[in-house]
């Protein structure tokens, strides 16, 4: 927002001389938020793999005052850079799904509002009263819309899913965005620890100040009171099939954003659980080494989970496998506790895990094997070995259809929802992608128990699973839970 | 004499789910066009809006097309 001023004396020294300044001046989150304006490096938009060009011509890097045009050019440059920067390694993706370069509109017309429609990134600017609005000037703007475009180029098939959980999924996946990429600032990871140690409201929960009171003053009850949406809310998942079309911002309905508050509510809260898990004492390194960890589990269950009208169980199931797969299931208390508070998941769904060996020894670790023994109440999946690099062979997963699942969550909320066998066979289908995907099978040694000592390798402990040749075929099987972060493994972070 | 023991058709759980995949896009579809969220196909997107209408089923219901996410 904000009246025209002048550009600081820095900016004429800097064009004058037709050099550039090496920092720019933006605002931390929103330029309604407490937190305010700090200097970064000037962030290069053609840099890859997440490349951006900023439509019209492109301004000196320089300090300019707010309220000015070049002020808000550099203001949505940092962040976009910033936030692509944090999802690209996670993603491992190439390119956007549009193509090589994402455009970017700074200020495309008249509205309070901003999007991605595949061709671009849009912005805009309104007059309300004495002030005008732009929607480009707030870092959690843009970091929403970007969010949009990385989890575009990572599942594509999401953008048109004709489900209201798939779509608010979308939005709630932009305001995750929004404050895993304002966590990538140390001023800002100092300025909201104790908050989300504490799960409080902070800075980082409130997405879009600004544009919020913008809305708010064309239409109070549209918003939040405080913000567009907050992340620090207490609703709970509810079939939306149940709700109605709209409602106002202090209840939920079917509409994707005012839904997308769910899943973004759970998220803020377990980003504050698994601080807790980390560390009692947390520091500001901490705080940055959880964002990661839970943004890792956001893009690993996101490539597998199946798109279909229950998509936030979907979700929230295949992070706490993907938690399993990764980390050894050191943040599960974390992830079920919210997702059955928050009723995204059913208790029965995550009844019956075995807890993590969290601050287990070495030996302690190894000696968890997980071999769950065929039963009436296991279903065989059989999978050909050749998608995974093993040839004309068949891998045989025991997968449970009961109602404690062992194995995968994914598998046991499959089987829960639809008691059909296809279900499961999909489920634990991905499940055992994703164990491949993360180098969590030992294919080689055929060995079921692992006798750990100082001298095995950290790489062996990795693999959470093992290929045993049977008559069948190759069987899969758990050997180990992984040891999470309790020693010093080199698994990758 | 035994009766014939009565099996569900092996179909039922994807019947299931299918039905239930129909009406979350029926919901999904009938919200949209309730809140002025789709224009019909080629027409400018007003604000708001997400969705282009670019036919109907075989019931008359809208078939939506998503063109862009917006903030809000």
């Amino acid at each position: 927002m904000t009246t025209a001023t002048k550009a600081r004396p820095a900016t004429k020294r800097a064009t004058a001389k037709g050099a550039t300044a090496k920092t720019v001046s933006v605002w931390m989150d929103d330029p309604a938020s407490p937190l305010k304006l700090v200097d970064r490096p000037v962030p290069d938009l053609s840099k890859g793999p997440l490349k951006y060009k900023i439509k019209g011509a492109a301004v000196p890097a320089g300090h300019y005052a707010p309220g000015t045009a070049q002020f808000r050019y550099w203001a949505a440059a940092e962040p976009l850079r910033r936030g692509a920067d944090f999802w690209a390694p996670l993603l491992g993706v190439k390119h956007w799904e549009p193509g090589a370069v994402l455009p970017v509109s700074l200020d495309k017309g008249v509205d309070l509002n901003a999007y991605y429609d595949r061709t671009e990134l849009a912005f805009f600017h309104e007059k309300v009263g004495q002030t005008t609005y732009y929607s480009g000037e707030s870092p959690d703007v843009v970091c929403h819309e970007m969010g949009h475009a990385c989890l575009d180029a990572h599942r594509p098939e999401l953008f048109d899913a004709p489900f209201i959980e798939a779509g608010a999924f979308h939005e709630s996946f932009g305001d995750m965005s929004a404050i895993l990429s304002a966590l990538q600032l140390p001023e800002v990871r100092k300025a909201t620890l104790a908050g989300v140690a504490a799960y409080m409201p902070t800075a980082l929960s409130r997405c879009a100040e600004q544009l919020g009171e913008a809305i708010r003053k064309v239409d109070k009850t549209a918003v939040d009171s405080d913000c567009l949406r907050n992340a620090f809310n207490s609703f709970k998942y509810v079939d939306p099939q149940t709700l109605p079309d709209s409602a106002p911002a202090t209840a939920l309905c079917a509409e994707v954003h005012s839904f997308s508050r769910v899943f973004t509510g759970a998220f803020y809260e377990i980003l504050s659980a698994m601080l807790d898990i980390r560390s009692k004492s947390p520091k500001e390194s901490d705080l940055a080494a959880v964002a990661v960890d839970v943004a890792r589990l956001l893009i690993d269950a996101t490539a597998a989970a199946p798109v279909k009208p229950d998509y936030f169980a979907q979700v929230a199931s295949h992070m706490i496998d993907a938690d399993t797969a990764r980390f050894g299931g050191k943040y599960r208390a974390a992830l079920t506790a919210t997702f059955v508070k928050r009723l995204i998941l059913p208790n029965a769904a995550v009844a019956g895990m075995h807890e993590s060996v969290s601050r287990g020894s070495r030996s302690v670790v190894a000696a968890v094997a997980m071999a769950p023994p065929a039963s009436s109440e296991s279903h065989k999946v059989t999978l050909d070995a050749k998608e995974f690099g093993l040839g004309d062979k068949k891998i045989v997963v025991v997968a449970p259809i009961e109602h404690k699942p062992v194995m995968s969550v994914a598998a046991g909320l499959a089987r829960k929802r639809s008691g059909g066998v296809p279900d499961i066979e999909e489920a634990a289908h991905r499940f055992v992608k994703m164990l491949f995907a993360h180098d969590r099978v030992d294919t080689e040694s055929g060995a079921k128990k692992l006798g750990v000592t100082d001298a095995t390798p950290r790489q062996q402990l990795r693999k959470t699973h093992v290929l045993t040749q049977t008559k069948e075929g190759l069987e899969l099987s758990r050997r180990l839970f992984h040891c999470g972060c309790t020693i010093a493994c080199d698994h990758p972070r | 004499m035994t009766a014939k023991k009565k099996r569900k058709p092996a179909s039922t759980g994807a019947a299931k789910a299918r039905t239930k995949a129909e009406a979350a896009q029926a919901k999904f579809a009938q919200g949209i066009v309730a809140r002025g969220e789709a224009v019909p196909a080629g027409a400018p997107l007003t604000r708001g809006a997400t969705h282009e209408i670019v036919g109907n089923d075989a019931k008359g219901a809208p078939i939506l097309k998503r063109k862009r996410f917006t903030m809000s």
